[in-house]
């Protein structure tokens, strides 16, 4: 039996409505990215967002949202006297930069920030050689208590002053490394133990996610 | 040159321990403070060859004026410092001090701890003296 000329014309109809509703719905769901990619670290949807914050940096120079906007910011958080997880996790943030020294996005805006969360202790031109064993274009800053919760807060970031055992202290902290996008998007957080090939693996993905959006 | 010795000093066949007999102490180094750091941290695998349980504590430097052991602990994404104040090691046991973990914390310097330098940590082992060297590295030996 052969179908009617309106019967095709009113298959051929549905098939279109069809066609546009799922593609309307896949569009939909990549433009609102209601599904996060399985990518390690990748905080997504609704990353947190910096507000406004003022540190000291180096030289006299404030480190504030403005050193943050337009660029892709590895985050981590420390004191100068932290023997064992803050000099591990520099090292390895100094691999990551140079596996990533290729990568166009990196190479162009990237940048690595390291935040004392010990003021009393941690003067900016201190800080500022003690990064720079690591990597010459490493940032350092940090601020009093309320300058450090503005940027801490939103992160969740924890630290916790406990006696050393020899009248001296140690800072108990968050180690995870964060990634702030240009837009000052908290889009990823990587956790200890951090190595250089998930980190700069991580970098490139989120990116390349962000680039997408 | 230093750098070559520091390398050298690594490859170094695992070295007993003075007055400890049966322990063994492998992959031994410190990492060389960053300047304005006023510490760093120890590193080396500890083995039990023996046949009697080995006791290790009390430890310290000429390097240094405060040494302890400490362990970091993740509770969820915060490291803590947890101070151990012995390490216990039964016959055949095994032990490693790594970045990250188990460490013997170095205090307050006594003066320049530089990279291709070595230092002396001792320690009472069974209530005996003992002591090892490590030399000091600018990065961990597995990153190199």
């Amino acid at each position: 039996m052969q179908a009617s000329p309106k019967a095709s014309s009113a298959t051929a109809l549905l098939v279109l409505v069809g066609f546009v509703a799922v593609s309307a719905g896949l569009i939909f769901a990549a433009t609102r990215g209601s599904k996060a990619p399985d990518i390690p670290g990748l905080l997504w949807p609704d990353p947190p967002v910096l507000a406004n914050f003022s540190l000291q940096g180096s030289a006299g120079k404030p480190i504030d949202q403005h050193t943050l906007e337009g660029r892709w910011t590895l985050l981590f958080f420390g004191f100068t006297n932290c023997p064992d997880v803050c000099p591990t996790t520099l090292a390895v943030l100094k691999q990551t930069v140079a596996r990533l020294a290729d990568y166009p996005p990196f190479r162009a805006q990237g940048q690595v920030l390291f935040i004392s969360l010990d003021p009393a202790r941690d003067t900016p031109a201190q800080l500022a050689q003690y990064v720079q064993h690591f990597d010459t274009r490493f940032l350092a800053a940090t601020g009093d208590d309320a300058a450090l919760d503005a940027v801490t807060v939103p992160l969740g970031v924890i630290r916790a002053k406990v006696e050393d055992g020899s009248g001296g202290y140690s800072i108990d902290h968050t180690s995870s490394i964060f990634l702030i996008d240009p837009k000052l998007r908290v889009i990823g957080k990587f956790g200890l133990p951090h190595s250089a090939a998930m980190l700069d693996e991580g970098f490139r993905a989120i990116t390349a996610f962000r680039g997408a959006q | 040159m230093s750098r070559l010795l520091a390398l050298l000093a690594l490859l170094l066949p695992m070295t007993p321990a003075l007055a400890c007999p049966g322990l063994v102490i492998g992959e031994a180094w410190i990492r060389e403070p960053p300047p304005g750091a006023r510490g760093t941290a120890a590193y080396f695998t500890l083995r039990n060859e023996g046949s009697t349980p080995l006791v290790l504590d009390g430890w310290s430097s000429p390097a240094f004026a405060h040494v302890m052991l400490h362990e970091t602990v993740l509770t969820g994404d915060r490291a803590e410092m947890r101070h151990r104040s012995q390490l216990s090691l039964p016959a055949g046991g095994r032990e490693a001090l790594t970045p990250g973990g188990l460490h013997l914390m170095l205090m307050q310097a006594t003066g320049p701890i530089a990279a291709g330098a070595a230092v002396t940590l001792q320690f009472n082992c069974n209530g005996q003296a003992a002591q090892l060297s490590a030399p000091v590295l600018e990065e961990a030996p597995s990153s190199r």
